[in-house]
């Protein structure tokens, strides 16, 4: 009798294994896109740097982006997701929401210019990373990439790809709010 | 045709990836951080194995971190206050993760404890054949 029921435990146990594998799997697909890229960075202050303004080839460091909020955003030409989020930048930037300061990611400058000549320019103003080592200091995987900066030079929010409304609305308005209050 | 062979062989262990090196250590020291870390665009590839814009900047931050004289451990907290944990292949141990390095020992003490029970009713079975073969001796039936 114990000998059946031992048979039959040993029968079953590949059962609950595969039960458990289901179980796990099954948070790991509920866990969504969120958990990808863990917020790293976040709650930090924004990098030292210094490099040029693209348009007007001046120098900017960290210093020049403290005192009022910014989105900072990291975008190329040559990157085709950013043009996903260029009208929700221009939208932002034109009704005078947020100032935006835009990070020219391993471009070349006369692509960059084109690129904001043809399609409009939400950038306040833009600062030239051709190296990639600014970005490398903010943990950027890829452009596009944005960074919400408050008046202190602390980054409050971060979107890994293309700036979405729901991200924005989410993530990043409701900062703004707490500064109007 | 040789003398280009070995000139061009003796080029290759001095640099990676346009990184010219002054020792051999310093190359090999390179060679293994970069295949330590995961690139971040590529998901399941490490620095040295992607073309990624992304992996040639770390890359190169590397070796200029290396140049600057940071240790290993500077290195990987540099690249982990940046990208995050996500960046280690090696993943630390930290609250978060005490399951996935308990677990294999958790599993390996059970599967022990599980074999000692076999090998003990074994051991019994043993005895009661021995037993079995005693009486059969002692009572001379065959």
């Amino acid at each position: 009798m114990e000998r059946r029921l031992k048979t039959r435990l040993l029968l079953v146990t590949p059962l609950i294994g595969f039960g458990i594998l289901v179980f796990f799997l099954g948070i790991g697909f509920r866990l969504g896109k969120h958990n990808v890229h863990p917020s790293a960075m976040l709650n930090d202050p924004f990098p030292e740097f210094s490099s040029v303004t693209l348009l007007d080839d001046e120098a900017i460091t960290r210093q020049d982006l403290i005192g009022t909020f910014r989105l900072v955003n990291v975008w190329a030409s040559w990157c085709t997701a950013c043009i996903e989020e260029h009208n929700l930048l221009l939208e932002l930037a034109r009704s005078g929401t947020i100032s935006i300061i835009g990070i020219n990611y391993r471009d070349q400058v006369q692509d960059a210019k084109m690129w904001l000549y043809e399609r409009g320019n939400p950038y306040e103003t833009v600062v030239v990373d051709a190296q990639g080592e600014i970005c490398v200091d903010l943990g950027v995987y890829g452009a596009p990439e944005s960074f919400l900066v408050d008046a202190e030079g602390i980054i409050r929010a971060k979107q890994v790809g293309v700036l979405t409304r729901t991200a924005w609305m989410e993530e990043f308005q409701p900062w703004l709010e707490v500064k109007a209050e | 045709m040789l003398i280009v062979l070995v000139s061009f062989t003796l080029s290759m262990t001095q640099s990676i990836d346009g990184f010219v090196f002054e020792h051999e250590s310093e190359r090999k020291r390179f060679a293994r951080l970069i295949e330590e870390f995961r690139c971040p665009q590529c998901v399941n590839t490490n620095l040295a194995g992607s073309d990624a814009p992304i992996a040639q900047d770390l890359r190169r931050t590397i070796f200029s971190l290396m140049r600057e004289g940071k240790s290993d451990q500077e290195i990987r907290n540099y690249l982990r206050e940046r990208y995050g944990d996500f960046i280690l292949f090696k993943p630390r141990f930290t609250p978060g993760t005490w399951a996935l390095w308990g677990t294999p020992i958790v599993l390996l003490l059970i599967a022990t404890w599980f074999l000692m029970g076999i090998r003990e009713k074994r051991n019994a079975i043993t005895l009661d054949l021995n037993d079995i073969q005693r009486v059969k001796e002692i009572s001379g039936i065959h």
